[in-house]
């Protein structure tokens, strides 16, 4: 194995062209998944076909370094403007922006990059060692296994929900109601669509985050005091952004959080953008100090980070050993390999190693040059702080209304926008938390499929559940969580 | 009678959960017994009775916080106010109603007046509107307007001709 990689270094290093393209993947890549309402999955698609022409080695490297690339981006925009520019970085919103706000902009951006790198080199190195022992473990997961999963992931919103444990919990369950729009996804069955065609595919992750996120954000802004609005960032930070003692005190964090987004992102339809929710909620509720998440600290993106950029490694691992995409930007991937004659799954190791040593290298050098690459720009990053919000605001929506436009190329998401943004704004200022009502969105889909999936299968068999020892551990450890979180809140 | 703040949210999430067991209702479900019994509309049913329950309970913990209606009332603070045509407006109810309208306006134009147009009135109106006071000025609102129509320019022909993103071209194009 370690022949074969040190082959595939080789063949990446030896090829500066690869290094080239790799590099404009990874700096695309940032920009995509730095500007809210433009995704990795669009910059992917827009660049699959541009692979046609490229070595397998090249294409199937550029796609990946946009990968990359493209989940790192993210948090930009989470730490300067308090907007997720992708899904999976809500939750460094939470401790980024406070960080920044403190005028500590670069110190918050240094750190998310520092955790990003990190995750990403754990969900990379597991992807090469024991990716065939982990996809043996997940092709054992049903949908009881899934809806235990999803189950253990809601009881997590108890710790996102802030001093209030019911408004939470009420802002999660308007998330769920939200994900029942459209079209039943077991029977097809007409909801709350009221006549509308457009609402028949429901309402886009991508809209309602952007909406709740970025739109009720400038309408907050816009009906504030102007003059207060705008913030002047002075960009100091010393190396990576923390101290070696505090790289030390991190380690624990790094490494769960890690893992969360490795097991997470494995699991098909999950990934990346409840990776970061779950591990955040995760370190909050073990820290020694839950209290102060929330107001700035580097634990909080860390966690976030680390998960969501470890979630890549952990959705290849399917992707390459079963040929079962979890998302938007794996089932691109799988269109990339497909396109230069690959064809994932368990023969693909044997049929064309080369290429697959070839593209782990390509992935693990990606992971550096997106390090290098966000530590050079930081400095020009932060001077987004610098434009007066009068101008930067309205340019975020017009860029907002870019990535909704583009989703089904119809106005009627830009609507959809508006909606979420005056609902963000009304459940903001009345101390409703939103980051429950996400969550809630993301993991009521899924929720029922699962649960009547998992009826469907256990028609005679009541106890069909029970039997099911991988779904039983996560939902007795759900259980666990939701009264130790409870007891921790009563103690406060 | 007085409800602090958190009693009225649960009031309104108990209306927003009648609303939507009303329509729960009345969604035709099939598929009953091939999936255990729970059909299309037992989960939307369920999330509608549990959010009347946390909604309830909500309720009775904020009525029994008598605290807050006196902290509420210590927390009010002075509401800076702008003049239109000599009458006196609050400001923030006034800027959140027009930044919402034109937001409104940027959606409806978006496909009829295309990209570049409604971008530049929406980009151009919210400068205008946003500006500072005491950084209005002729020089300011010339710039709003001219870096308006440069940034929308600019972005539709980034998006189409380097990304081969469609945008709506509308009447100029």
């Amino acid at each position: 194995m370690l022949t074969m990689l040190l082959q595939g270094f080789g063949t990446v290093i030896g090829n500066p062209l690869i290094i080239l393209a790799m590099l404009g993947g990874v700096f695309v890549g940032i920009i995509f998944g730095s500007l809210p309402g433009l995704t990795t999955v669009a910059c992917l698609s827009m660049f699959l076909p541009v692979t046609y022409v490229m070595s397998h080695e090249m294409g199937l490297s550029l796609l990946t370094a946009i990968y990359i690339g493209g989940m790192s981006g993210g948090l930009v925009s989470a730490i300067l403007l308090n907007i997720p520019g992708t899904p999976s970085s809500i939750a460094t919103c939470f401790d980024g922006t406070p960080m920044a706000k403190k005028g500590q902009a670069g110190r918050a951006l240094g750190i998310g990059v520092f955790a990003s790198i990190i995750g990403n080199f754990i969900g990379v190195l597991a992807m090469i060692f024991i990716s065939a022992p982990l996809a043996a473990f997940t092709i054992k997961f049903g949908p009881w296994e899934n809806f235990g999963v999803t189950v253990f992931a809601l009881t997590l919103i108890s710790s996102l929900c802030g001093k209030n444990i019911l408004t939470g919990l009420l802002s999660a369950i308007a998330g769920m109601m939200f994900s029942t729009v459209g079209l039943d996804r077991i029977d097809s069955s007409v909801r709350f669509t009221f006549g509308m065609s457009e609402l028949t595919s429901g309402f886009g992750l991508l809209t309602v985050l952007v909406g709740m996120y970025a739109v009720s954000e400038v309408l907050r802004i816009a009906s504030a005091d102007p003059e207060k609005a705008t913030v002047n960032e002075e960009f100091k930070m010393k190396g990576i952004g923390l101290t070696l003692s505090e790289v030390i005190e991190q380690i624990p964090n790094l490494i769960r959080s890690s893992i969360i987004g490795l097991c997470i992102g494995i699991l098909p339809g999950i990934g990346g953008s409840t990776a970061n929710i779950i591990a955040y909620s995760v370190a909050k509720s073990s820290s020694k100090y839950p209290e102060k998440f929330g107001t700035g600290i580097p634990d909080g993106i860390i966690a976030s980070e680390s998960a969501n950029n470890a979630s890549i490694g952990g959705a290849m691992i399917p992707l390459l050993t079963l040929g079962i995409p979890g998302d938007g930007s794996t089932a691109l991937l799988l269109g990339g390999f497909m396109l230069h004659g690959m064809t994932p799954g368990p023969l693909l190791f044997q049929t064309n190693g080369p290429t697959v040593y070839a593209i782990f290298a390509s992935m693990i050098i990606s992971t550096i040059l997106m390090g290098l690459v966000m530590y050079f720009c930081m400095r020009w990053f932060v001077k987004i702080l610098k434009v007066p919000s009068f101008i930067l605001i309205p340019c975020i929506i017009v860029l907002c209304a870019i990535g909704a436009y583009t989703l089904n190329y119809r106005s009627f998401d830009i609507w959809a926008l508006l909606f979420f943004g005056i609902f963000g704004l009304i459940l903001s200022n009345v101390n409703v938390p939103i980051a429950p009502f996400i969550l809630g969105f993301i993991l009521g889909g899924d929720f029922e499929v699962n649960l009547r999936t998992g009826l469907q299968y256990a028609s005679s068999d009541r106890f069909m559940l029970l039997h099911r020892p991988i779904a039983m551990v996560f939902i007795i450890l759900a259980i666990f969580f939701f009264i130790y979180s409870f007891k921790k809140q009563r103690r406060q | 009678m007085k409800f602090n703040r958190e009693a009225k949210v649960a009031i309104i999430f108990i209306a927003f959960a009648i609303f939507y067991l009303a329509l729960s209702s009345q969604i035709d479900s099939k598929n009953l017994y091939a999936s255990g019994g729970v059909s299309s509309k037992s989960l939307p049913l369920i999330y509608g009775i549990v959010m009347i329950i946390f909604s309830i309970a909500l309720f009775i913990t904020s009525m029994l916080k008598q605290k807050d209606l006196h902290s509420n009332d210590q927390d009010k603070k002075p509401v800076s106010t702008v003049y239109i045509f000599g009458h006196q407006i609050k400001r923030k109810p006034l800027y959140l109603a027009l930044s919402i309208i034109l937001f409104a306006f940027y959606a409806f134009t978006y496909t009829r007046l295309g990209f570049v147009l409604s971008g530049f009135i929406y980009l151009g109106c919210m400068i205008m509107l946003l500006t500072p006071t005491d950084k209005k000025s002729k020089k300011m609102l010339m710039f709003g307007w001219c870096f308006s129509f440069v940034f929308v320019l600019g972005l539709y022909l980034v998006f189409t001709k380097f990304l081969s993103m469609m945008l709506p071209r509308g009447i100029l194009f």
